[in-house]
C-alpha cells in the first residue's frame, strides 16, 4: 500500500485543528497519534504563552502601577490655583512660574499615561512629578504670603516714616511762614502721603510705597530748608548775644527798680521784670515771617533788638484793642539796614519801616501779625496797666533752651530722614 | 473568504490614513490663545485677574493635552479632547476679555466721578478763597491755602495724565486725595469764617 506524502504546511497556520483535518485526510494511526502529540505539545505551548502574557498584563495592575493618579493630580492642581490665589504672580513670580512648569510636565506626564493602553500603563513617574509639583506650589503659596506681607509692612513702615516727615514739616509750616515753593512741595507731599494710604489699603503696596516715599522726600525737603532757616536760633554766637541783652535788661530793672520787658520770639513769650524779677509771662504772637530778623518794610518780621515803649494807645486809639509803639527802627536796626542796601542784600527802594507795637487781638494760635508782638486782649489790658512810656522792651531770638524753633531744629537733627528704607 | 482577504488590507491602509492624519486642531488652539492674549491685552492683569488666571489654566490644560497626544504613536493620536479644551479655554479667555472691560470700565467710571468730585469742590473752594476777607492775619492764611489749591489742581492734572493712560488706579488715588484737600480747605474757610461771624457777636 502506498503511502501518501501527507502536505502537513497548513499544521503550521492552523494547529489546533490538526485532528479534524487529519480524519478528513485518511491518516494511518501512527500518523495520527504523531499528530495528536503535536497537538498537546502546541496546546500547551500556546497554553503556556497565554498564561505567561496574562501574568505579565495581570502584575502591572496588581501593583497599582496602572493605576491612574487622580488624588495626586487633583491636589496638584488645588495647590497650584492656591499658590496663583495668593498672587503669587506679584509676590513670587519665579517661584510659580516653576510650579507651574512642574505641574505641566507632571500632568503631561499623567495624562500621557492615560492614553496607553493598561497593561503598559505606568503612572509612578506622574506621581513623582504631581507630588513634586504640589511642594513646589505649596512653598510658592508660604513664599508669597511671606513676601506680600514683608511689602505689606515695608509700605506700612515707608507710610508711618512719610507720615512722621510730613508731620514734622507740618509743624514747621505752623511754627513759621513758609515760601510758596516749600508750601506747595509740603501739600505735594501730604497728597502723596493720602494716596499712599489709599493705595495701601487697596493691597497697592509697591505704589504705595512709591508715593510714600515720594511724600516723605518732599517733605524732608521742607523740613531741611526750615530747620536751616531756623537754626539760627540754636546758632552759638547769636544765643550768646542775645542772652547778654537779656542779662542787661534784668540788670537794668533791677539796678532802676523799674520794669523791663523781653520778648522771647522762640518762645512766644513776653515777660515783664520788675525789680529784675520776672513777674507775669504772657503767650505772644508774631510777624508771620518771624523766623529771621527784620531787615526792611514788609518782610512781615518781628524784629530783634533794644527798643523802647515811646506811647500808649488805649482802647479806641488803636486798631488791635490796645498798643505799645515801640522805637523801632532803632540806631542798630539803621545800620543793619544801610549796609544791607549797600551790599545789595536790599534792594536801593527797600524801606526800613516803623510802627512796630505790642498790640491785641491776638490768641489766635499762630503768627499772623506784620512785626508787631499780639496778645490776647485781656493779657493787653493787664500788661498796659503794668507797663509806662519809656520802659525797655528787649526782643531777643530766644536763650536757646526749649523754644519752638529750637525744638524743631533739634527733632530734625536727632530724627532719620525718611528718604530711604532699609 | 477571498474577498475579506482582499478587504482586510484595504481596511487597515484606511484607517491607518484616517488615523495618521489626526492632527492638532491648530486653528482652535491659536484661537484659544489669542482669546488669553488678548485679555492679557485688556487689562485683564490688573482688572480681571481670577478670570485670567483660569483662561491661563484652561490654555495650560490645552496644551498638556496636546503634548501627551503628541507622545502617542503617531496612528494612535485623537485631538478630540484638545479641541473641547481649546473650545473651554476660548470660551474662558473671552469671558477673561469681557471680565478685564467691565472691571476697567468701572474703575474709570468710579475715578471720573471722583474727579467731577474733585473738581466741584476746588471750584468751590477757590470762590470761597476768592471772596475769603484778606485783612491783617487773614492775607497769608488765604495765599497759603490759594497755593495748597494751586497744588491740588497740579495733583488733578497728573491724575488726568495717569487716568488718560489707563492707569486708573493711581488716577483714582490721586483724585480722592486731591478731594480730600479740597474739602479740608473748604471746611477750613467755613470754620474760619464761623469764628469770625463768632467774634464779631460777642
Amino acid at each position: 500500500m502506498a503511502t501518501v506524502a501527507p502536505d502537513l504546511h497548513w499544521l503550521t497556520r492552523h494547529p489546533l485543528r490538526i485532528l479534524g483535518r487529519m480524519k478528513r485526510r485518511h491518516l494511518n494511526r501512527f500518523q495520527i497519534r504523531r499528530l495528536r502529540r503535536a497537538s498537546r505539545r502546541t496546546r500547551a505551548l500556546v497554553l503556556g504563552g497565554v498564561t505567561a502574557l496574562g501574568i505579565v498584563a495581570i502584575l502591572p495592575i496588581l501593583t497599582g502601577r496602572t493605576t491612574p493618579r487622580w488624588f495626586a493630580l487633583e491636589s496638584a492642581r488645588q495647590a497650584v490655583v492656591q499658590a496663583q490665589n495668593t498672587n503669587a504672580d506679584d509676590w513670587a513670580p519665579g517661584d510659580l512660574r516653576q510650579a507651574e512648569a512642574m505641574f505641566q510636565v507632571a500632568r503631561i506626564e499623567h495624562r500621557h499615561q492615560e492614553l496607553r493602553i493598561l497593561p503598559l500603563r505606568d503612572f509612578t513617574q506622574a506621581e513623582l512629578l504631581l507630588r513634586e509639583a504640589e511642594r513646589l506650589a505649596s512653598a510658592t503659596s508660604a513664599h508669597s504670603l511671606r513676601v506680600r506681607q514683608a511689602t505689606r509692612d515695608s509700605a506700612r513702615v515707608a507710610i508711618t516714616r512719610a507720615a512722621d516727615s510730613v508731620g514734622k514739616g507740618v509743624a514747621f509750616s505752623e511754627a513759621m511762614h513758609l515760601a510758596v515753593y516749600d508750601r506747595r512741595l509740603l501739600t505735594s507731599s501730604r497728597l502723596a502721603l493720602e494716596e499712599a494710604e489709599l493705595l495701601h489699603r487697596r493691597g497697592e503696596y509697591t505704589l504705595a510705597t512709591k508715593r510714600a516715599l515720594a511724600a516723605g522726600s518732599q517733605a524732608e525737603r521742607v523740613s531741611g530748608r526750615a530747620a536751616q532757616a531756623a537754626s539760627r536760633y540754636t546758632d552759638a554766637g547769636l544765643v550768646q548775644n542775645w542772652r547778654q541783652w537779656m542779662k542787661e535788661t534784668i540788670s537794668w530793672s533791677e539796678r532802676s527798680g523799674a520794669a523791663a520787658i523781653v520778648v522771647q520770639k522762640d518762645k512766644h513769650e513776653l515777660t515783664v521784670y520788675a525789680r529784675g524779677k520776672a513777674v507775669k509771662t504772657y503767650r505772644v504772637e508774631l510777624g508771620f515771617n518771624s523766623i529771621g530778623n527784620k531787615w526792611r518794610a514788609g518782610d512781615s518780621a518781628t524784629p530783634e533788638g533794644r527798643y523802647h515803649i515811646t506811647a500808649k494807645k488805649p482802647a479806641g486809639q488803636s486798631g488791635y484793642h490796645m498798643a505799645l509803639l515801640l522805637d523801632y527802627p532803632n540806631a542798630e536796626d539803621r545800620r543793619r539796614f544801610d549796609a544791607a542796601r549797600r551790599v545789595g542784600r536790599l534792594p536801593r527802594n527797600a524801606s526800613l519801616g516803623s510802627l512796630i507795637e505790642i498790640h491785641g487781638e491776638g490768641g489766635r494760635g499762630k503768627d499772623w501779625t506784620k512785626g508787631c508782638v499780639a496778645l490776647a486782649n485781656d493779657d493787653i489790658d493787664d500788661l498796659f496797666k503794668r507797663i509806662g512810656v519809656g520802659t525797655p522792651v528787649t526782643i531777643v531770638g530766644g536763650d536757646g533752651n526749649g523754644g519752638t524753633y529750637t525744638k524743631l531744629v533739634g527733632m530734625h537733627r536727632a530724627e532719620p530722614t525718611s528718604a530711604g528704607l532699609d | 473568504m477571498r474577498k475579506m482577504k482582499i478587504a482586510m488590507p484595504i481596511l487597515m491602509v484606511g484607517l491607518a490614513v484616517v488615523m495618521g492624519c489626526a492632527k492638532p486642531p491648530q486653528a482652535d488652539i491659536d484661537a484659544a490663545k489669542a482669546s488669553v492674549t488678548a485679555a492679557r491685552d485688556a487689562g485683564a492683569a490688573d482688572y480681571a485677574s481670577a478670570s485670567l488666571r483660569d483662561a491661563e489654566n484652561s490654555v495650560a490644560s490645552l496644551d498638556a493635552e496636546v503634548a501627551a497626544q503628541t507622545k502617542k504613536f503617531a496612528l494612535m493620536r485623537s485631538y478630540k479632547q484638545a479641541a473641547v479644551l481649546s473650545a473651554q479655554a476660548k470660551a474662558a479667555g473671552e469671558k477673561a476679555t469681557a471680565d478685564a472691560t467691565a472691571g476697567k470700565e468701572k474703575a474709570k467710571a468710579d475715578a471720573e466721578a471722583l474727579l467731577a468730585q474733585a473738581k466741584t469742590a476746588m471750584d468751590e473752594a477757590n470762590a470761597m478763597l476768592a471772596t475769603a476777607p484778606a485783612g491783617k492775619g487773614t492775607a497769608m492764611e488765604i495765599e497759603a491755602m490759594k497755593t495748597d489749591m494751586q497744588t491740588v489742581q497740579t495733583s488733578i492734572a497728573e491724575g488726568e495724565q495717569a487716568h488718560a493712560a489707563g492707569r486708573f488706579l493711581e488716577s483714582k488715588a490721586k483724585f480722592e486725595a486731591a478731594l480730600n484737600q479740597a474739602t479740608g480747605v473748604k471746611t477750613a474757610i467755613e470754620q474760619a469764617k464761623e469764628m469770625k461771624m463768632g467774634k464779631k457777636k460777642a
